[in-house]
């Protein structure tokens, strides 16, 4: 498939993202302000459907790298989150609305996530293009339930977004890829203990997850900031890509970790350093990404359902009621020190070329070399 | 501006003039970027009508569940290593024996 073709796949995949996400959010959220959900099914709706959503997507993407139906697989979950939102409109369905959503976000994600990991094998691009508007999908969808908006809007524009998806979506030939391939890394060996780097960038997830519950701003409550924040998150992530594939993993990644975490810190007194430190905090989620998807090329859905294992695992404490927006500052800065610390360690080890040689200048060595 | 850009850019408009709309509607609604995050606003907003013993059993097996799903995701990650593993071994056995 062509150049042209990837994009348009790509830019499909990531606009159903969001509206994916924003269906089931406006599902959950408009349940709760409709009282379809009674306050004692509050949290086992919430629980149960982040543990459906990102907790199911590994057994999913193991499932889907097996069959290699990676579009089957994200047309069915675009579809199940498409038809969740109106299942819940039915009264007494809302459980299985909810499990609909869960299960049909879990298998979209997979589906389009694995696509996008395999758009530009070895670098970031495709996959923070993907992953980056899924806040936005969720910040819309939230603020849209809470509001009791109707949620047919949402499903309206799924269900056409769903029907391009079908359309469009091709999985990319084996050398297919509409950047340039130099810069891109060849598959990490999986020598002994490649499992405990597995494991720690795994960790760098989780505690990139918990620390993302912890940071809650006072002025978050201005209407305003909602689009900014919101913007700062979906830029992060689609940055982080770019900026790792044009400087390296390890310099983007590390560095943006020690940058965000006095922003981060800072941000409760000053929103414009908040601001900042919410996109430097959200750069390093497609550089971890495909720091996995290297360790395990045949199987990127699997890998992309690990990073939503740990996500979901990082969030659980926050999800179940306790109270980790409490924390001293102090315990955040070290966190995200800790976690640049960790991800640099795992980035080191697990191959030194690719990750410390921007692709520019594998490109500009490889131009004087012929 | 190649095509690609005056996608992109159409695209941000849309996106920005989408949530400016739909943002100043809801001047009293407080937000942060994850589900998990409002999830807990709810739930605490919701803690004067929800008792810890209705509480405590979903949490459990909430956390039983994860627990499962934890386990299922280590599991994969070996079984597709020890795959990765098999296969480059076979594949430089048979580089061996071909040279």
């Amino acid at each position: 498939m062509r150049g042209e073709g990837l994009r348009l796949s790509l830019g499909v995949a990531a606009l159903t993202h969001a509206a994916v996400d924003a269906a089931c959010a406006v599902l959950l959220f408009g349940a709760v302000t409709a009282a379809r959900i009674t306050p004692a099914g509050i949290l086992p709706a919430f629980l149960g459907y982040g543990l459906l959503a990102f907790g199911t997507q590994p057994v999913i993407g193991f499932v889907a790298d097996r069959s290699g139906s990676y579009r089957h697989i994200a047309a069915a979950g675009a579809a199940m989150a498409l038809v969740a939102p109106l299942v819940a409109l039915t009264p007494g369905a809302i459980v299985p609305a909810v499990l609909l959503a869960g299960l049909g976000n879990a298998a979209f994600h997979v589906g389009a996530g694995a696509f996008s990991l395999k758009v530009t094998p070895g670098r970031a691009l495709a996959p923070g293009l993907f992953v980056a508007p899924g806040a936005a999908g969720l910040a819309i969808g939230t603020v849209a339930g809470r509001a009791g908006a109707s949620p047919w809007p949402f499903v309206l524009v799924l269900a056409v977004l769903t029907t391009m998806l079908v359309a469009t979506l091709r999985m990319p030939e084996a050398r297919a890829v509409f950047v340039q391939t130099p810069g891109a890394r060849a598959p990490v060996r999986p020598a002994p203990g490649v499992e405990y780097l597995l494991l720690l960038v795994l960790l760098v997830v989780t505690v990139r997850s918990f620390v993302g519950t912890a940071v809650v701003y006072p002025w978050r409550t201005e209407p305003w900031m909602l689009v900014v924040i919101t913007m700062a998150v979906v830029s992060g992530k689609a940055l982080g890509g770019a900026l790792a594939d044009r400087f390296g993993r390890l310099a983007v990644g590390a560095t943006t970790l020690l940058i965000a975490a006095p922003l981060l810190v800072a941000g409760a007194a000053w929103p414009l350093l908040g601001i900042a430190g919410l996109l430097a905090f959200n750069v390093t989620m497609p550089i971890t990404l495909v720091a996995i998807a290297d360790v395990m090329p045949k199987y990127p859905g699997s890998a992309f359902g690990l990073t939503c294992v740990a996500l979901i695992t990082g969030a659980f404490p926050a999800l179940i009621g306790l109270r980790v927006s409490a924390l001293a500052p102090w315990v955040l800065v070290v966190t995200v020190v800790g976690s640049a610390i960790v991800l640099s360690i795992a980035i080191l080890r697990l191959g030194a070329h690719p990750i410390l040689v921007p692709a520019s200048r594998v490109v500009a060595s490889e131009g004087s070399t012929s | 501006m190649t095509a690609t850009a005056r996608r992109l850019t159409i695209l941000s408009i849309a996106s920005t003039a989408m949530l400016i709309r739909v943002a100043p509607a809801m001047a009293d609604v407080a937000i942060e970027p994850t589900l998990p995050e409002k999830a807990t606003e709810i739930l605490q907003s919701a803690g004067e009508t929800t008792t810890t013993s209705t509480v405590w059993p979903v949490v459990i097996l909430g956390l039983v569940l994860l627990v499962v799903l934890v386990a299922a995701a280590a599991l994969i990650t070996w079984a597709v290593l020890r795959l990765r593993r098999s296969r480059d071994s076979g594949s430089s056995t048979s580089e061996g024996s071909g040279s």
